[in-house]
């Protein structure tokens, strides 16, 4: 059973190029899936699509079997994401811009000090959520993804600014999530050393092409090895 | 879409849009507040005039009705809509599991709620700057609160302004940069405060505010029925503006 499947995914910003190439992805259900690639790969452009934060212009894409664009609500009440820089609303803390979504996906208030638990940031107290760190930033990007439990994360770069402790607390959180609760996660990063320890499945896309795709597990080599390999010109 | 409306409404908390609303709608009542204070003399034979309220009214709306209003309608659309593109959050409002129409309702009702709030603040405001002098001063006397006359001139001059909050809005959402959408909807302010003598100002809605003050206060009639187009510009370019926020292909 797969979480997200796309065929033939291709998209072009106005008249130009296109950025996204016949991209299918496939994406188990209780994975970890490294999505990977260098700068200007398409990644971010692919995740967009996948959040309906793009008008799909030519393939198809589902989501726990059902068509993004029919089912967006539906799906999307099942999904937490972060996509690129984090979104925060810089004026009020942590915990009211966990209000704000809690609000929106309905789920408890008893969750909101949970996730800020889940992710480090139980003391943040009054400190407004511009005053904070790029890794506390982050790790409240994390905490909203994470806020009503859903089933599917997507999280882009979900490391970015964090130090070496709070990369490996995160990557605990998520095997965590991913074990005990069948989390499906897909994330894309550069730190080809980090997700290597923790996916189950890897994506290398480059140029707009999924260049390979499959369990970690099947790869002759390393995941950088294999990066390099597949992201050649 | 009750979700959306508390949520829009928790995103105010501590914002500029907030602190707008309160501190311009008590500007001008300040000002003459402190202006009676400092000339107690003269207040006897103001406050014994039958059309007190009239007159305080006037001087109270005079200046917001032709320049603050559409300022702080201006202002506070952009300031809400702004909260998200300054935050970099479109992207996270539009990856949660609302309705699209939902989002731009939602928005759009707590910018009204906004200027509603302008228009209590100011009638608030300028009541005390009338009873205050009253209290202090013994020999000048108390007169009873206008609450019709305050009522009904607000809900007039607030539809007034709902084409500009249309416009204003339908702009802060297609143009990222905060200071476009000000600068266009000052140069209509300008066109249409410059061209009240036009006969066909009425097309320009920037300038509703203010003509709907002078006919209300006596000192310029216009055959156009204002409110009436007020309201038909705001339907217009709000159903406009809907269309196309959900159609839009990038949505962050």
């Amino acid at each position: 059973m797969l979480a997200i499947e796309t065929k033939g995914l291709t998209y072009r910003f106005g008249r130009g190029d296109a950025v996204l190439r016949e991209v299918s992805l496939a994406v188990p259900q209780g994975g970890i899936y490294g999505f990977l690639g260098p700068n200007g790969a398409g990644k971010t452009t692919t995740l967009r699509l996948l959040l309906g934060l793009l008008r799909r212009q030519q393939g198809s894409i589902e989501v726990f079997g059902l068509p993004l664009e029919r089912y967006r609500i539906d799906i999307l009440r099942r999904i937490g994401s972060s996509i690129e820089t984090p979104s925060l609303y810089a004026h009020l803390t942590a915990r009211e811009n966990l209000a704000i979504w809690q609000t929106v996906f309905g789920c408890p208030a008893s969750r909101i000090p949970e996730v800020l638990r889940l992710t480090g940031l139980g003391d943040t107290g009054k400190k407004r959520a511009g005053e904070l760190s790029l890794g506390m930033k982050q790790r409240l990007s994390i905490a909203i993804a994470l806020l009503h439990e859903p089933p599917l994360l997507i999280l882009d770069e979900p490391t970015n600014g964090l130090d070496p402790h709070g990369i490996v607390e995160i990557r605990d959180l998520f095997l965590r999530l991913n074990r005990e609760q069948g989390t499906t996660i897909v994330i894309s990063s550069h730190l080809l050393s980090e997700v290597e320890r923790f996916v189950t499945h890897a994506g290398i896309l480059h140029r707009g092409q999924l260049r390979s795709q499959g369990p970690l597990c099947e790869l002759t080599g390393s995941l950088e090895e294999a990066f390099f390999q597949f992201t050649k010109d | 879409m009750i979700p959306a409306l508390r949520s829009e409404w928790m995103k105010l908390q501590r914002s500029s849009a907030v602190w707008l609303v309160l501190l311009s709608s008590s500007f001008v009542p300040s000002i003459i507040l402190a202006a009676r204070l400092t000339r107690p003399a003269s207040l006897p034979s103001i406050y014994r005039a039958t059309a007190f309220w009239e007159s305080q009214w006037k001087m109270s709306w005079e200046a917001v009705a032709i320049l603050l209003l559409p300022m702080v309608v201006m202002l506070v659309t952009s300031l809400v809509v702004q909260l998200e593109t300054r935050n970099n959050t479109w992207k996270q409002l539009h990856a949660s599991p609302q309705r699209l129409i939902s989002i731009f309702t939602a928005k759009l009702l707590v910018i009204l709620a906004l200027l509603a709030g302008f228009f209590l603040f100011a009638n608030l405001a300028i009541y005390c700057s009338a009873m205050i002098p009253a209290l202090i001063f013994h020999d000048v006397r108390r007169p009873a609160a206008p609450v019709q006359l305050f009522a009904t001139r607000s809900v007039k001059l607030f539809l007034d302004g709902l084409p500009i909050v249309a416009l204003q809005y339908l702009l802060s959402l297609r143009v990222k940069n905060f200071m476009v959408p000000l600068g266009i909807g000052m140069g209509l302010w300008l066109a249409a405060v410059g061209g009240l003598s036009w006969k066909y100002i009425y097309l320009i809605p920037y300038g509703y505010t203010a003509m709907d003050f002078l006919s209300m206060s006596g000192a310029r009639s216009f055959s156009a029925n204002i409110r009436l187009l007020s309201l038909a510009f705001f339907t217009g370019i709000s159903l406009l503006s809907a269309v196309i926020y959900v159609r839009q292909d990038d949505r962050g």
